[in-house]
């Protein structure tokens, strides 16, 4: 965990943990982005979303991933869904520890259940990523639909 | 919403027409069943551990990997497919994609019920009756829709669906095809003289009342093209190869929560567990013939799994 992380307490947005310190998307992703780095993972409302996770497979070590396009898969009970890329860039590496044991996601979303590590295309990737204030009313919106 | 009901169609087109609507960003509900036997394996499923494929090639099996979850089925014109196509933008598609299957599995629970099969969901995608599997069921997303399909088993051959999935020993094997008979239900043990063009119809009303007025549509072209588009792609050596989830030890989903399960005891042999809801229910010792565990080595290996939380 980061040492901003520690000062940096998560907000309760429903159910869910959001964290301030973070960018999202609409497909519920978090990106933490340090130069031209960005971790990967689902957000506690993403997991929640996808439910139990049985199986991940994600693009190689090395691949170009698009953002908008599929990057990987998830299988959750008898469902099957896309993880589509939040951002542009090169895969550095796949968190070993989600892919053996796809749960650990669950277990903690933002800390050992990252997916994956991408070297961005550009410095401006972040600008079509949503601060944590607007995913949170992104999730509201998305619990008001539902209702 | 459209309704195609194709009757019997070939092998490949009872998986690919549901394909093509969600590549096409269509929507509908498709009643089929295939006219020859074949082997489906899940999106996820990995084709060297699951599949006996020579014992497929001799037997003349052809195989598909579907873009939906869950595992390898063998499935032939004895079972009736239903198959739900919803965009993604379509607000009936919920966030959590499971809380579909109850809507799109009522249809087929009403038809049991209509008959006297007193069948329910057992979620998050099987139907049920007195916890034996009547119907398995699958969805995923494909292209810029959500496919929910399943299918109502009229008759199951046991042995060749034993035979297909490669195991470690004729033991498993027959402790396999042993297990599925035990928690499986056909409708032909239920019923007597099944029309499948009744059930066929009854399927469309069912539903008709969970999505409204329904039209009756016909193949077309565009459908028709893309379906054979996605047979060349869907049975592709590639694809059907490509890696999957695979387990240490070989672990065989029979129903919701249901597993055989190969486990180990420290320097022994291997052992067949049969696991529901996480707790064993009964062991199997591979030895011809098979023989059932002792209490004191049932505590051993019980103490063990829950050391290593099987």
């Amino acid at each position: 965990m980061h040492m901003k992380d520690l000062v940096n307490q998560p907000i309760q947005c429903e159910n869910w943990l959001i964290r301030e310190n973070l960018k999202y998307d609409q497909n519920n992703f978090w990106i933490r982005i340090e130069d031209r780095l960005a971790s990967i993972g689902l957000s506690d409302y993403g997991q929640w979303v996808i439910g139990d996770i049985l199986y991940l497979d994600l693009a190689p070590e090395g691949a170009t991933i698009v953002r908008g396009e599929k990057f990987g898969s998830v299988e959750s009970g008898k469902w099957v869904g896309n993880l589509i890329a939040p951002v542009n860039g090169r895969v550095l590496e796949c968190n070993p520890l989600v892919v053996s044991e796809p749960r650990q996601i669950q277990v903690d979303p933002y800390g050992t259940g990252w997916i994956m590590k991408v070297e961005l295309v550009s410095d401006d990737e972040i600008g079509s990523l949503l601060d944590h204030a607007t995913y949170v009313e992104f999730i509201k919106e998305q619990m008001n639909k539902a209702a | 919403m459209d309704i195609y009901n194709l009757g019997m169609v070939s092998w490949w087109e009872s998986q690919c027409y549901y394909h093509a609507l969600a590549y096409l960003g269509r929507e509908g509900i498709i009643i089929c069943r295939p006219s020859e036997p074949y082997v489906c394996l899940g999106l996820h499923d990995d084709l060297d551990q699951e599949i006996d494929q020579e014992f497929c090639r001799d037997y003349g099996l052809p195989l598909l990997r579907r873009e939906t979850g869950g595992g390898v089925v063998y499935l032939d014109s004895r079972q009736i497919f239903y198959q739900v196509v919803l965009h993604r933008d379509n607000p009936r598609l919920p966030m959590k994609r499971d809380r579909l299957f109850n809507t799109v599995l009522q249809p087929a629970i009403d038809v049991c019920r209509s008959f006297g099969i007193e069948a329910e969901l057992a979620p998050p995608a099987d139907i049920q009756v007195d916890g034996r599997k009547c119907s398995g069921n699958a969805a995923g997303d494909i292209g810029s829709g959500t496919a929910y399909v399943g299918n109502l088993i009229m008759d199951f051959n046991f042995d060749v669906m034993s035979r297909i999935l490669k195991v470690a020993s004729s033991a498993y094997r027959k402790a396999l095809r042993q297990a599925m008979k035990d928690n499986m239900l056909t409708l032909a043990q239920s019923m007597d003289g099944i029309d499948m063009h009744v059930l066929e119809l009854d399927l469309i009303k069912g539903f008709e009342r969970q999505f409204g007025e329904l039209n009756e549509r016909y193949l077309d072209k565009e459908m028709s093209d893309k379906a054979v588009s996605l047979k060349d792609r869907l049975t592709s050596r590639d694809w059907l190869e490509m890696p999957g989830r695979r387990s240490r030890l070989r672990r065989i989903k029979i129903a919701e929560g249901l597993f055989l399960q190969e486990t180990r005891m420290e320097g022994a042999k291997t052992f067949l567990a049969l696991i529901r809801d996480g707790a064993i229910e009964k062991i199997t010792i591979p030895e011809d013939p098979p023989r059932t565990l002792r209490h004191s080595e049932w505590q051993r290996l019980h103490e063990h799994r829950q050391q290593d939380n099987l």
